[in-house]
Parts: structure tokens; C-alpha cells; sequence
């Protein structure tokens, strides 16, 4: 599909696997600025192994993994840290740290990468945390929060140092509707500040809410691609495989 | 042949922890605060269990030499033999099998928890480094923590010495004190004492090394604990001789 706005991250003809088991073997796309792209996938396809192998939490066996000027399958481990700045990883459970307060789970990163003082660093966390509906829950331990809590407030650590690129791992796996909607709400909230974001998921509806492009991946490579506005139609793959007919 | 292989394996894995930690002490240091925090972990909260030990070990082993030379007329011989006995191998071996059993299980399950729960993943994904955050801190705190422990079981152990040597014994305390005094020279007290810098890494590396290769969730956390506490248990034996024929090498009459 032809795309007028400019490539922020190329990935191409990854190939993974794990052991005698192969995971990937050719995946190829691209995430244009600006742009939400829907991963989706059976389970066990690996879509998680692809997000991980972006921000080098898995090295692949061949391929090539491009992030702006930076050639991501072949950096060492020191340098990835100023590219993950620029990469943020929404994990599935939230991955808060249990022994730190919501607020000083986000004033991790601050603090390791900003040149904010406490003061600032404390009241954008509270901004942030209201534009996700998260209100008094500075004070609040992540097992005093529900699991849609800790998936918004993974989400705001995540994207606290305006990543340019987010990657969500399945950010409403396991929650109630209502919750469900909050965390479609927030990832519209990143969307409409222009943040890029690669969105894996089972929840077709809400791919189709936030998504700009849907690609499925199946037995190791990417086998239909469609708008969200073209998964109207009845006999669209991705659709089929929604709907599990194929 | 799979145990070599597992053992070579694990070994390999504790050495690339330690170089890692080296390595980043030439891009980042830990916080003070972390160290401190840590520090207080693995030291101030081990006291009481440190206490016990080397009081009771002290007293137990006093009594066992008194009543085992007493008939060979060999009481006044006691306090020597404690001295060297303590300063040489019990504190430093004892202590580092308290550290362990409460230290190093502590840090294995708490950092496999953080890496099942995807929270060592986090950091890294954060742009952060696990190791200046979670892997040095514990490391330099055991460093830090087990050689005061060690004098601290020493000091017990011998003030144990003391009371049962007075009481049960029936020996003179300045009898005993001299006899403390004069036992130990500089080359007994850094033999053990050096001794316990080796002993903070056979634990706190293990640790970290399990922790942070927990695989099959929860239940993977238990083995990477048990397994944390066993091969150090085994390292600080095996390094405990080679440590000490090393100082017989440099320095071969220093316990004459």
C-alpha cells in the first residue's frame, strides 16, 4: 500500500526462531510517522516476539530491523539505550515495578533520562496521569490497582519521554469493557499527539478503532494487509480469521 | 557428563554476570540510595539471625574443645585454639552460609520475580540498565556487608568463648583474653577476613545469575532460589580452600 508519510521503522524479511521451533520466517513491513499499524495473529504466532525484537529484548537470527537511521538488528546491547527512549513498550501486564509507587514508577524514567527536577517531574506525572483518567493514584502501589489501572499506568510510564515510536502488546488482553474502552481511549489520546504505534492484539474491534493499516501474520509471515475500512467486506482474510472461518 | 556441562554452563553465566557488572561501572554507577537500601537488606536486616549464629556456635564449640581436652589436661588450650579456630574458618565460613541461606535466596526469588513479571524486561525496555539499578547494588552491599558481618561473629563468637570458658570451663577471663590476644596475629585476621570479599561474591552472583535466567514462571523461581543457595553453598566450599592455600602460598609461616 502506497504511503505519502515519511518511514519511521522498516522491518524486513525477519526471520526468528526458538531452538528447532521456527517463529518468523519472512516478515516484512513497514510503520510510517504518525501511523498505527494492527499486528494481529493466532496465538503463538509470534506477535509479541516481533514487538520484543524491535526494542532488542530478542535478537533475530536474520533480517533486517530499521528505526530511522539506526540499524536495530546489528546494535550492541550499550547502545540501545538511547534508541529505547525513542521506542516505547506498553507491556501486556503492565510490567510496573511492585515495590515502587505509581509515581515513582514514573519518575524511573524521568530520572534516568530527563533533565527535569522533581517539582516538574511530579506535576507531569500528574498530568499524565489525568489525561488517562488516573487520578490521586501517585500515592497507590500497583496491587492497589485494578489490571486495567496498571495497563494505563504502564502505558503513561512507557510513553512518558515522547517516544516517537510505541509499541502496545496487547493492551486489553484480559479486561471488562469498560476498561476495555479506557485503554482504547488513551492509545486515541497518543494517536491524535502524533505518536507512531504498532498495536498487536486480539480485540478486532479495537484494532479497527485505532488502527490505520491491519496486517495478520500467519505460520511465520505476513499474509494480508487491509484498512480498517476494508475489513467491511465479507470475505476479507483478516476478517475470516476474526471470525475464525479460516 | 550433563551435570559438567550444566556446571561449566552456570560457572559461564556467573562470570559474563560479573564482567557485566564491571563493564557498566565504566558507563554508569549505582545510586548511593540503591546501595544503601541494599546494604541495609543483606547487612542490618541479617543481624539478629548473625547474632545467634555466632553467639551460639562460640558457646557450642568452647564447650566441646573443654570437655574433649579436659581429660588430656588440655583446657588452657582452648582459648588458642577458638581464636584461631573462629578468626581462620568459622566466622567467615558461617557467616557466608547464613548470607546464603537468607541473603542469597532473598535476591534470587526477588529478582526472578522481577524478571518473570517482565520487570528486568521493563527496565531495559525503559532505556535503563537492570544491572546499574538492580545487579551492582546487591553485589557491592554483599561486599560491604559480609566482612563487617564476619568480625561481627567473631567478636560474638569469642565473647561466647569467654563467658563459657569462665563459667563452664573455669578459666580466668584475663587468662583467656591473653590468650585471644596473643593467638592472633595480622596474617590470621586478614586470612579470614579476606576471605569474606570472596565469599559476598560466591553468594551475591549466583543470585543474580539465577534471577535473572528464571524460566517456567513461579515454579521457575523456586529452582533459580534453590539452585541460587546450593551452588553457593558449594563455591564458598570449594573456594574456602583455595583461597586459603592461596595465602599459604604468599605468606607459608604466617600460622607459625
Amino acid at each position: 500500500m502506497a504511503h505519502s508519510k515519511q518511514k519511521l521503522l522498516s522491518v524486513h524479511q525477519l526471520r526468528k526462531s526458538f531452538g528447532s521451533k521456527l517463529i518468523h520466517k519472512d516478515v516484512s513491513f513497514d510503520v510510517h510517522q504518525g501511523e498505527c499499524l494492527g499486528l494481529l495473529g493466532g496465538s503463538g504466532s509470534g506477535k509479541s516476539v516481533i514487538l520484543r525484537s524491535m526494542i532488542g529484548l530478542e535478537k533475530i537470527d536474520s533480517g533486517t530491523i530499521e528505526f530511522k537511521e539506526h540499524q536495530l538488528h546489528s546494535i550492541n546491547e550499550e547502545d540501545w539505550l538511547p534508541i529505547r527512549k525513542q521506542i516505547a513498550y506498553v507491556f501486556q501486564n503492565g510490567a510496573l515495578f511492585d515495590s515502587l509507587t505509581v509515581e515513582e514508577n514514573l519518575l524511573y524514567p524521568l530520572q534516568s533520562h530527563s533533565s527535569l527536577s522533581l517539582t516538574e517531574s511530579k506535576k507531569l506525572i500528574t498530568t499524565r496521569l489525568n489525561e488517562v483518567d488516573l487520578f490521586d493514584t501517585e500515592s497507590l502501589y500497583p496491587s492497589e490497582l485494578s489490571g486495567g489501572m496498571q495497563k494505563r499506568v504502564g502505558l503513561v510510564r512507557a510513553t512518558i519521554l515522547d517516544p516517537e515510536l510505541i509499541l502496545y502488546d496487547e493492551p486489553t488482553a484480559g479486561l471488562d469493557p469498560k476498561n476495555t474502552n479506557n485503554i482504547r481511549d488513551s492509545i486515541l489520546v497518543m494517536k491524535s499527539k502524533g505518536y507512531s504505534s504498532i498495536f498487536v492484539s486480539h480485540d478486532m474491534a479495537t484494532a479497527i478503532a485505532v488502527c490505520d493499516r491491519i496486517i495478520l501474520l500467519r505460520e511465520g509471515s505476513i499474509v494480508a494487509e487491509a484498512t480498517p475500512q476494508e475489513l467491511k467486506i465479507q470475505n476479507h482474510p483478516i476478517r475470516q480469521f476474526i471470525e475464525g472461518t479460516q | 557428563m550433563i551435570l559438567i556441562l550444566r556446571s561449566l554452563e552456570v560457572l559461564g553465566g556467573m562470570t559474563q554476570v560479573f564482567l557485566k557488572c564491571i563493564a557498566e561501572l565504566r558507563y554508569r554507577r549505582p545510586s548511593i540510595k540503591d546501595i544503601l537500601d541494599q546494604t541495609y537488606e543483606v547487612g542490618i536486616s541479617s543481624l539478629p539471625l548473625i547474632v545467634v549464629m555466632g553467639f551460639s556456635s562460640g558457646m557450642v564449640m568452647t564447650l566441646q574443645f573443654g570437655l574433649g581436652l579436659e581429660p588430656f589436661g588440655g583446657k588452657p588450650y582452648v582459648p588458642k585454639v577458638m581464636a584461631l579456630s573462629v578468626f581462620l574458618e568459622l566466622a567467615p565460613v558461617f557467616t557466608a552460609l547464613m548470607g546464603a541461606a537468607r541473603m542469597g535466596a532473598g535476591m534470587a526469588s526477588e529478582i526472578g520475580s522481577m524478571t518473570v513479571t517482565q520487570q528486568i524486561d521493563a527496565m531495559r525496555a525503559l532505556g535503563t540498565s537492570p544491572y546499574q539499578k538492580i545487579i551492582l547494588p546487591r553485589i557491592i552491599a554483599c561486599l560491604l556487608s559480609f566482612p563487617i558481618l564476619t568480625l561481627l561473629t567473631c567478636v560474638l563468637a569469642l565473647t561466647s568463648t569467654a563467658i563459657i570458658g569462665v563459667t563452664e570451663l573455669g578459666l580466668d577471663l584475663l587468662f583467656i583474653t591473653q590468650k585471644f590476644y596473643s593467638s592472633i596475629t595480622l596474617w590470621e585476621f586478614l586470612s579470614g577476613f579476606l576471605k569474606s570479599f570472596g565469599f559476598a561474591l560466591c553468594v551475591a552472583l549466583p543470585a543474580c545469575y539465577f534471577g535473572l535466567n528464571v524460566k517456567d514462571g513461579t515454579r521457575g523461581v523456586g529452582r533459580a532460589t534453590t539452585m541460587a543457595v546450593v551452588t553457593a553453598c558449594v563455591l564458598i566450599f570449594i573456594s574456602d580452600y583455595f583461597m586459603t592455600k592461596f595465602y599459604w602460598v604468599i605468606y607459608p609461616y604466617g600460622s607459625q
